[in-house]
């Protein structure tokens, strides 16, 4: 019994142990991302922006939008894109065998036709049927082709991709006015950029108009306000800090630049994972770190995009469970690179902090709520000690929100509204009652499944057939949008 | 639509710029509406008449050429286009002109200029501006 | 985009809570570890627990209390400031137009940023008015103060005087200002910031500095700022594309620095930059750097080659010197020179051109092959004839391919056309 008793003791140590290291990285990394707001908001003051604008001192991009089963969103997003606020780009959408009306909508819409069109098939990907190209928009192709998955349709917008900076972005996201713009310079003044995340905020409940978010309201349920939180949490304070030590490993799906020729270079998006977009910047780490070029990825709090995030509670565990299999995933294929001084502050910092405090954060935080109780029921603890205890993981939990929810407050596309600003600390203390424990479960319980339900993949693989991949993957097969929070 | 004789369209985001052309405007005796963002400067198209548009071209919610377009294309209506933009680029110079402007400044500018353009174009098209 | 006050007071609040949040949890964990091995009681274990939730709870109340205080006071403050600068806009208009008097100095910022705002707009007699005012109330003297360490004046005064100037949001902002006042006194200041030891106030100078030499009356001290400038051009340690936005920014002053730049032997100057310098001729159509660039037309650096190339084909004029150069790039080694080359074959006289074109139609590069096939067709009138015939008869099937693709591409043939062409293909 005193055995088990220490061991639970020694256990719960390092408990506390290991929030009090998780948050001092918090505290260090919050501090950092102010600091590079600082700088970021006053280096690319609106005079320069206009400057590079005026002297045509751009590089033009390829906007890529994979659609499967988009039917209803499609059009007005392709046509938001259409309508950027940007001298030279174009939009690539590839139609990913969808099922349902995605590309009659757009032949309708757009007035596609049928163009003979011959590129260069640099990445392999599934057949491609057609493409199309609009009457109305020169700047608009149609790919379509067979079923591949998310990362085959993006992989064959690459190749046919005409500019040298490729931009991929969900079918049910918006692009801020000056994204862009303010993401695309940042490759202009440095050439060892090949990648740029910018900052993903939810939409919900926001006013939009034309394309562009014009208003920010706070939504409606619950829900989706943690939702707005665990984004301010992951944008606002983790990303800065990674990029500034040169180790950020996820650019968002939902919203990332990249060199054409790099992506190409690295051999493309990986089609047998379903985070693509932390696999892609691994691959370019690993890559640029063996070849020993200089190269950057840097995280920048300034271009935005606007997504559409889940509102019911099915569909977001889901896509948690996915997300975490795939960082898990991710992680395990290249853990070679973990603690391996050969690769910088990535394989030094980077690499066992996500093993740490991402990928087993779930395991300790359910665990450690486990064991109060179970303190509790053998006697080793005090009622009035186990629920202090308990009080101050959660006033923790609410303070790292309430600093992100600080930073928000920066921004100039803010919620205006004080009782926006108050509803987002309620909603910080009601996160920790119920919602954050059902993720942090979820995201424990989808570590047991990886094995399985990659088994399954590897089945479906040497079938072939990229529908039954989809299916396997899940219904609300939607891109590794947010990136983990 | 109501004719409004005299007036001159300004579609310009930058305070200060808008504010030194309807300024400089007025005192040669020209009635100037001012619009701040393609939004604003398309609903004031289609509502009144003008004899004169300014447009700037990098506009919150678009550009200017959107406009220049309208005005040419949708609306088919031949009143005088002056663009001032910070655009010097021989390409987009030659597009404006191409999509029907009449006259392109570019910025920085000099007021007196521009005011000389604006009498002109006025001339040209009949309407010249009532001394005040 | 975002608001640039009160960024720094609430990065050091969440610097000072969070260590003392982490201190907080260090002393928890030591506890732990004392009551684990029996050296601390029950009762005190709960009393450190007890006041580690009460500095949480602190913390929570004062990072709360200051996000609300800033989003109430920033609304306000910015709906204020919104009116004020309406009113110093109208103020300064009706000094520029309707004769009203100047007012006096010193100015507040709202003045200092709506007349910053004139003088970035406007030229002729009311831009040197202007310029005049900016002059007055020695806006640029302040600017410069605040950009960088003020060495005068003793003792805690000074130190905390150093203290505040070398906040860096409050340095860059100043930068920002100077960029717009575009004032000569600030030129040679902005020179020595550009080894200062953040890069952003590097990269902000140098913009700052651009713009003022661009607008600086020729002299000795603009001869001076000249040299200066080339000097930075080729040694900087900002990124190339950073050095070559500046370059761009020289308006007047650009082709006396580029042609120092160009001129320059590639040992004296980073790789890269003399590639950067060259493509900025032909961004700024620079027409009388032609022959200068076209020196580099056989530069041993492949990227100087392309570079050379693009630019020539910018500027739409290829110096006779260039030709025999610019031919013998279209068989370049170099995948990405030869595309350039093929591009700029359009210049080459006439017999050249289509003899080099017809060549690059069957290069083993997609790339070069489409730019043949593009710069084919653009080859005066008979272009479209020439790559008709291309996509009959040329020996190589990727050739024949490629210009009837560009043919499609360019709207030259209609459905029947190309239903017959392509099955000749």
């Amino acid at each position: 019994m005193s055995i088990l008793a220490a061991l639970l003791f020694v256990y719960q140590q390092f408990v506390l142990a290991y929030f009090a290291v998780l948050n001092l990285m918090y505290a260090l990394f919050g501090y950092l991302g102010l600091r590079s707001v600082v700088i970021y908001s006053r280096e690319l003051p609106q005079v320069a922006l206009k400057d590079l604008l005026e002297r045509d001192f751009y590089k033009p991009v390829s906007i890529l939008v994979p659609a499967f089963n988009e039917e209803v969103g499609i059009v007005p997003s392709v046509r938001s894109l259409l309508a950027l606020h940007y001298p030279e780009f174009e939009v690539v959408v590839a139609n990913d065998g969808s099922r349902d009306r995605t590309l009659p909508r757009m032949i309708e819409a757009f007035a596609l036709v049928e163009v003979p069109q011959i590129y260069r098939r640099t990445l392999e990907t599934r057949p491609i049927h057609r493409v199309f190209r609009s009457l109305r928009h020169p700047n608009l192709v149609v790919i379509d082709k067979e079923n591949g998955g998310r990362s085959d349709a993006m992989n064959a917008a690459v190749n046919l991709a005409r500019f040298p900076l490729v931009c991929q972005v969900d079918a049910d996201s918006l692009l801020d006015a000056e994204a862009l713009l303010r993401a695309s310079r940042l490759f202009i003044e440095d050439e060892t950029v090949v990648g740029v995340g910018g900052t993903v905020r939810p939409m919900n409940g926001a006013v939009v108009r034309e394309g562009q978010v014009v208003e920010m309201r706070l939504p409606r349920r619950w829900i989706e306000r943690f939702q707005v939180l665990e984004y301010a949490r992951a944008f606002f304070t983790g990303r800065a800090g990674w990029s500034r030590f040169g180790a950020l490993l996820i650019v968002s799906g939902a919203f990332g630049v990249f060199r054409r020729e790099a992506v190409i270079e690295v051999g493309g998006y990986a089609t047998d994972t379903v985070t693509e977009d932390m696999e892609l910047v691994m691959r370019f780490h690993r890559h640029y770190r063996d070849a020993g070029t200089p190269y950057r990825i840097i995280f920048t709090p300034d271009p935005i995009c606007w997504t559409e995030v889940p509102s019911d509670l099915t569909t977001l565990r889901r896509q948690r469970n996915r997300w975490h299999r795939g960082l898990m995933e991710t992680l395990w294929r290249y853990r070679r690179m973990t603690l391996n001084p050969r690769y910088g502050a990535v394989g030094m910092v980077g690499m066992p902090y996500f093993w740490l405090f991402e990928a087993l954060s779930p395991v300790i935080e359910v665990t450690g709520y486990l064991l109060l109780p179970i303190l509790f029921a053998l006697g080793l603890a005090a009622p009035s000690f186990v629920a202090l205890f308990v009080v101050l993981a959660l006033l923790y939990g609410i303070l790292l929100s309430e600093m992100a929810v600080g930073i928000e407050t920066m921004l100039l596309s803010r919620y205006p509204r004080v009782r926006d600003r108050l509803a987002l600390f309620a909603a910080a203390f009601l996160e920790f009652l119920g919602f954050h424990q059902i993720l942090a479960v979820e995201r424990m319980v989808s570590m047991f499944q990886i094995r399985r339900k990659r088994g399954i993949w590897g089945q479906m693989r040497r079938v072939g057939a990229g529908e039954a991949i989809r299916e396997a993957v899940g219904q609300d097969d939607k891109p590794a949008k947010a990136a983990r929070l | 639509m109501s004719e409004q004789p005299n007036r001159i369209l300004v579609v310009e985001d930058d305070r200060s710029v808008g504010r030194v052309v309807e300024v400089s405007l007025g005192l040669a005796g020209h009635d100037v509406e001012l619009a701040t963002d393609v939004r604003a400067g398309e609903s004031a198209l289609r509502t009144n008449g003008h004899s004169l548009v300014i447009l700037d071209v990098n506009l919150p919610g678009g550009t200017g050429l959107e406009l220049l377009r309208l005005v040419r294309q949708e609306m088919g209506r031949d009143v005088p286009v002056i663009m001032l933009s910070g655009q010097r680029q021989e390409d987009n110079i030659v597009r404006a002109l191409e999509w029907g402007a009449n006259d392109y400044v570019t910025k920085p500018f000099s007021p007196r200029e521009l005011v000389a353009r604006v009498n002109r174009w006025m001339k040209a098209t009949g309407d010249v501006a009532p001394v005040r | 985009m975002w608001r640039r006050y009160g960024d720094d007071l609430y990065a050091l609040l969440v610097l000072v809570v969070f260590s003392f949040e982490a201190l907080t949890l260090g002393v928890l964990t030591w506890a732990f570890a004392l009551s684990a091995a029996r050296a601390l009681g029950g009762g005190d274990l709960i009393s450190v627990l007890v006041s580690s939730v009460a500095v949480t709870a602190l913390a929570l109340i004062m990072i709360g209390s200051y996000v609300i205080a800033y989003h109430v006071i920033s609304t306000r403050r910015e709906r204020h400031r919104r009116v004020l600068l309406d009113e110093w806009t109208a103020r300064w208009v009706s000094v520029l137009f309707e004769g009203r008097k100047p007012p006096r100095g010193p100015l507040s910022p709202e003045g200092v940023e709506t007349l910053l705002d004139l003088r970035e707009h406007l030229t002729g007699a009311e831009g040197e008015r202007v310029e005049r005012l900016v002059r007055r109330y020695d806006i640029g003297r302040r600017l410069l103060e605040r950009t960088s360490l003020d060495e005068t004046g003793r003792g805690p005064a000074r130190l905390f005087r150093s203290l505040r100037r070398r906040r860096l949001s409050g340095r860059l902002d100043a930068l920002e200002s100077l960029a717009k006042a575009r004032l000569a006194q600030s030129v040679e200041p902005l020179l020595r910031l550009l080894d200062d030891r953040e890069p952003a106030v590097r990269l902000m100078a140098l913009r700052s500095l651009a713009r003022s030499l661009a607008r600086m009356r020729p002299g000795p001290r603009y001869d001076r700022a000249i040299l200066g400038m080339a000097e930075v051009v080729m040694t900087s340690s900002l990124p190339a594309g950073a050095v070559e936005e500046a370059m761009l920014l020289l308006e007047a002053a650009a082709p006396r620095v580029l042609r120092i730049v160009l001129a320059a032997s590639p040992t004296d100057q980073r790789a890269g930059l003399v590639a950067r310098a060259i493509d900025a001729v032909g961004r700024l159509k620079l027409l009388e750097l032609a022959e200068d660039v076209a020196a580099h037309v056989t530069d041993p650096d492949a990227e100087v080659r392309a570079a050379s190339l693009r630019a020539l084909g910018r500027l739409g004029f290829l110096p006779p010197v260039a030709v025999p150069g610019a031919l013998e790039a279209t068989g370049d080694p170099v995948e990405f020179v030869r595309v350039q080359a093929t591009r700029t074959a359009v210049l080459l006289p006439h017999a050249e051109a289509r003899t080099a074109l017809w060549r690059g139609l069957g290069d083993q590069s997609w790339w070069v092959r489409r730019a043949a096939a593009h710069a084919l067709l653009g080859l005066g009138m008979e272009g479209p004839d020439l790559v008709q015939r291309a996509a009959r008869t040329h020996p190589d099937r990727y050739a024949r391919q490629m210009a009837l693709q560009v043919l499609l591409d360019a709207g030259r043939l209609d459905g029947n056309d190309a239903r017959a062409l392509r099955e000749a293909v």
